[in-house]
């Protein structure tokens, strides 16, 4: 079911895929995603499964199987783990392979700091191929906080950050980040839900800076869109959150084989 | 569809909002909160909801006594769409919350629901301290509202000294829970299931037919989190709109009914 007057399609720029260690969720594969994507109003997503993320050496069988078999409607990003010490070769090579749509790192999980010098070969070519870059961030410990995030966006002006969960527990920092910096993008993954926290992140760095993401399969989308919906914020600044703002990030750093995959970009054009 | 909310607090917090994610990992944040009565029904009429149980955020952060009397204060501005609910401590150290004191003035001043912080502020949420009052509260159905903001342990505990206890889980964070709360449902009749923070993907589908609905309440944790939320989750979940009537506030409305204060 649709929430009345919601008639357009969404983009998520946060998810993932398959199970996870510290929850249960009943389904999660990519047939799985897509099928939720249609109920939810989901157009297009951008997904890090799990297994490249919490398992190495990573794959990246299940991201590349779901973009070849829902070309433009699943997208990719190709998650880096330390440990695997990804360089431009590497991404080269990725990139060409597949049709992905950005570069996920998760400093957190991987007790890796965002600025850290291993995470430097990879910024250097997102920011070189002014490549849209998804970071875990939070606002406790050392790894991905506001400290963190600054170093980046000062070094690669490039790169389009999207500050996954826009740095909780730091968000009126993440908020001044993407008021201050053209690059730099709040997720209302999770943290869209605390009360009063959309109309904020709307009123201080404006409606153009918020996108829609939703850690799928951890945290369900229909009640991030909840969060959308009832916000006290203007039916156009809803519309760029849930969709808009989606594609023209998208439409900025995308490769042109990705533009060719993808119908929902070229019918915006 | 009539939306009535189990579970929302007024007032401000002592310093940033602690938000669940799950029982073991809280950030702080800032929140926007309805200091009184009137600033929630204000965001109750914005998102379509009628009535809500509510509680006193100056319980927690301050002390249950003082925050006990500002809840009914409050609820007396709105009786139609307030339900108050009262925070317990132990009797032998704190005398007005006795069992039968406690019980009197919950008649008087028209409290439904109870909730303990029992970490908090410490004490144990067991028979040896807190045996009258529990005893009671099984009783006359009064409903026990615990947070999962101190864990899980006290809950089995509790429940495994009184079974037939009207437990309400509530404030369930982000990550779902239901690896501990599936548990607790399936072996104890009288155990509802607060959904202001249930973000399970095909969470509603996965509980009622595990479970059945009777026993989910729609609630919102607010300010923790924003009304819409839980109510476009409910709304929008494939399940029958009988079982959405009964979440949204059919299976709240009979349990208050079943009280027996």
């Amino acid at each position: 079911m649709r929430l009345a007057g919601l008639d357009y399609q969404i983009i998520d720029l946060h998810m993932h895929m398959g199970s996870i260690y510290c929850m249960h969720y009943s389904l999660s594969s990519a047939d799985d995603m897509s099928g939720y994507m249609d109920r939810a109003g989901i157009a297009l997503s951008i997904s890090a499964p799990n297994e490249d993320l919490f398992t190495m050496p990573q794959t990246y069988s299940m991201v590349e199987d779901a973009m070849s078999r829902y070309p433009g409607k699943i997208l990719g990003y190709y998650s880096v783990n330390p440990l695997s010490h990804t360089n431009a070769e590497m991404l080269e090579e990725a990139f060409t392979r597949a049709p992905y749509a950005g570069i996920k790192v998760l400093p957190d999980y991987h007790a890796t700091a965002l600025d850290d010098a291993v995470f430097a070969p990879v910024m250097e070519y997102a920011d070189k191929n002014h490549m849209l870059v998804l970071s875990h961030t939070w606002g406790t410990g050392a790894f991905n906080s506001a400290k963190q995030v600054v170093s980046i966006l000062d070094r690669y002006p490039n790169i389009r950050l999207l500050m996954g969960h826009s740095i909780q527990g730091q968000v009126d920092e993440a908020i001044e980040l993407a008021k201050t910096y053209k690059n730099a993008y709040l997720d209302i993954c999770d943290t869209g839900r605390l009360n009063g926290v959309i109309e904020k992140m709307v009123k201080k760095a404006g409606p153009e800076k918020v996108t829609y993401g939703t850690d799928w399969p951890w945290l369900s989308p229909e009640y991030l869109v909840g969060a959308v919906f009832y916000a006290r914020i203007d039916e156009q600044a809803k519309r760029m959150i849930l969709r808009d703002n989606a594609l023209r990030i998208l439409k900025e750093t995308c490769s042109k084989k990705l533009f060719e995959t993808c119908s929902i970009l070229r019918s915006a054009d | 569809m009539l939306f009535f909310d189990a579970n929302a607090v007024i007032g401000r917090d002592l310093n940033r909002h602690i938000v669940m994610n799950h029982e073991h990992f809280t950030t702080h944040e800032y929140v926007e909160c309805a200091d009184n009565a009137e600033s929630l029904i204000d965001y109750m009429d914005a998102c379509g909801i009628e009535k809500a149980v509510v509680w006193c955020r100056s319980m927690y952060d301050l002390a249950p006594d003082v925050g006990n009397k500002q809840m009914v204060q409050e609820i007396k501005k709105r009786p139609d769409r307030l339900i108050g609910s009262w925070t317990i401590l132990p009797g032998i150290t704190d005398k007005e919350f006795e069992a039968e004191t406690f019980l009197k003035a919950m008649r008087k001043d028209g409290i439904k629901c109870v909730r303990a912080f029992p970490a908090q502020n410490r004490y144990l949420l067991n028979e040896v301290t807190m045996g009258d009052q529990l005893a009671a509260f099984e009783e006359l159905a009064i409903p026990l509202y615990l947070s999962i903001q101190e864990g899980f342990e006290y809950i089995f505990s509790v429940l495994k000294e009184f079974p037939k206890l009207t437990v309400v889980i509530s404030d369930t964070g982000c990550w779902s829970s239901s690896r501990y709360i599936y548990p607790l449902l399936h072996r104890y009749e009288n155990v509802y299931y607060e959904t202001g923070g249930f973000q399970e993907v095909f969470g509603y589908e996965q509980a009622c037919s595990t479970i059945g609905c009777e026993r989910l309440l729609f609630g919102t944790d607010f300010p923790t989190n924003s009304m819409g939320c839980a109510k476009a989750a409910l709304l929008m979940a494939n399940i029958s709109d009988d079982c959405k009537e009964q979440i949204a506030s059919g299976n709240l409305i009979r349990m208050i009914e079943g009280i027996r204060l």
